[in-house]
């Protein structure tokens, strides 16, 4: 117990140098190039965030842009969780959708932006889905390869039992493609954020991307620094209050 | 699904032949255990053995033949096939559906009587096959199924829970079938041994 919690103090002590260490390397780069139009000290960047936050703007702009994020994230899960789980189960279904998946995994993102937005119109569904089949063949292939782990002795046990549908999946399916889920969860948070942005400055007129796009027109690096600084925040919070102790409480049987 | 000309606990196996693809692993094999009766089933390794269970288990339909069984089955396996993610007492109730008293009755039976909240990997390796073999009993089933239940075991573990699994039965009344390549095993249980050999594999009765 002590030994685990002087390694936590260890690790976030650590976190914090490597933060201050950024921060002070941003300093001394604005110091050196020595105009702020084109690299404003940390500070200046801070005040405009708090002038953003006050008049109502920046919550607003991030507010959708998380709101974008979420949507994609939970139907690129559903489906990818859904097909991948398919294909590990059931070699017809993995034969017939396997090369689909491998064309959608290089198909770039900005291809798949703009044919969404020049075939469903520059719409909020349109959006969501760019995104969304952007991200599904990454949680699909993370899930197949779950899906292709499970203990058939569990699928044994539970048809002998006969468990209910609800138990199987509650108790047997789920717990054992927790681990995956949690992987394809991570990583396609970190990547859907970043499309949303690039979605957002191609065909939405709000949002974190639609605003750093717009302070790019007007060459503002501070403001552009202020809407990046804010989401990528965002983004750290969502990672520490929602999906860490999500993962927590699904792994605490391990460290029983 | 119980037939009465066999009594309430009896199965009747008439299998005419079961195939993987090309290759025909069983012929035909007929057996009959009596109701409360236990019969062990050796042979080599590959010859079929697993595949009769699972064909007896009701888990595999795919073979010509008919296989009457009772209807509350319970299966042991080689490892103990217990979910990590749940508590030794939600592996009980969780999979077979029993209440917490009669789990926690049969958990005192086998000697876990203080282990309840305890996760399979806080268990040691005996006491989690006790336990796989506790969540058989509980849910007061007809037949037994068990596909090398001691195999994973040192010699002293396994007289322990081999004596264990013969209380077990004998206390209970169900009819038992198991999967062995270990004589010994099929006579501490005190079963009726036959003998599993060939290719596509047939049954003969006794030592051979
Ligand atoms: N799902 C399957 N698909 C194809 N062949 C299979 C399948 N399951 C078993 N077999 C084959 O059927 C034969 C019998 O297998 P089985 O598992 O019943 O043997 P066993 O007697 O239980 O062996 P062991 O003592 O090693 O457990 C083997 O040759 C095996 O390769
Ligand atoms: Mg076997």
């Amino acid at each position: 117990m002590s030994v685990s919690a002087t390694d936590r103090l260890r690790r976030s002590s650590l976190y914090f140098v490597s933060l201050l260490g950024l921060i002070a390397t941003w300093q001394i780069a604005a110091t050196v190039a020595g105009d702020p139009a084109l690299l404003p000290a940390p500070l200046p960047v801070l005040t405009a965030m708090g002038g953003e936050l006050i008049r109502g703007e920046l919550l607003h702009h991030v507010g959708i842009t998380l709101m974008r994020v979420l949507a994609a994230f939970v139907l690129a899960m559903s489906i990818g969780i859904t097909v991948g789980v398919l294909m590990g189960r059931d070699r017809t279904v993995d034969g017939l959708l396997d090369p689909v998946l491998i064309v959608l995994l290089n198909l770039p993102a900005l291809v798949v932006i703009v044919l969404a937005y020049l075939w469903i119109g520059l719409t909020e569904a349109a959006a969501i889905a760019a995104v969304t089949i952007n991200k599904v063949p990454l949680v699909t292939v993370m899930l197949r390869e779950g899906a292709r782990a499970l203990d058939p002795q569990f699928d044994a046990l539970a048809s002998i039992y006969r468990m209910s549908r609800w138990k199987r999946l509650r108790h047997i399916l789920l717990p054992q493609l927790a681990p995956y889920i949690a992987a394809a969860a991570r990583s396609g948070i970190a990547l859907i954020w970043k499309i949303v942005l690039v979605v957002e400055l191609l065909g939405r007129s709000n949002g974190v991307g639609f605003k750093i796009h717009l302070y790019f027109q007007l060459f503002d690096v501070k403001m552009v620094l202020v809407y990046a600084i804010s989401f990528v925040l965002v983004m750290l919070c969502v990672e520490a209050f929602v999906m860490r102790p999500v993962e927590t409480a699904a792994n605490r049987w391990r460290s029983a | 699904m119980s037939d009465s000309a066999f009594g309430d606990r009896a199965v009747h196996i008439r299998i005419d032949g079961k195939r993987f693809g090309d290759t025909a692993v069983l012929g035909s094999i007929a057996l009959d255990v009596a109701s409360g009766r236990t019969v062990a089933i050796t042979g080599p390794s590959g010859i079929g053995k697993s595949t009769l269970l699972r064909i007896v288990s009701g888990l595999d339909h795919d073979f010509e033949g008919e296989v009457r069984a009772p209807a509350r089955i319970s299966p042991v396996f080689q490892e103990p096939t217990l979910l990590p993610w749940l508590t030794a007492l939600d592996n009980l109730t969780v999979v077979t559906g029993a209440g917490t008293e009669e789990a926690e009755r049969v958990m005192q039976t086998v000697g876990l009587e203080n282990k309840q909240a305890h996760y399979p990997h806080q268990l040691s390796l005996g006491q989690q096959r006790r336990l796989s073999l506790a969540r058989a009993f509980v849910s007061n089933p007809e037949l037994l199924v068990m596909d090398e239940p001691f195999a994973s075991l040192d010699e002293q573990k396994a007289d322990e829970i081999m004596a264990l699994t013969r209380r077990l039965i004998e206390d209970s009344g169900v009819t038992a079938i198991l999967v062995t390549h270990a004589l010994a095993e099929a006579r501490a249980l005190g079963a009726e041994t036959f003998h599993l050999s060939g290719q596509p594999a047939t049954l003969t009765k006794g030592i051979v």
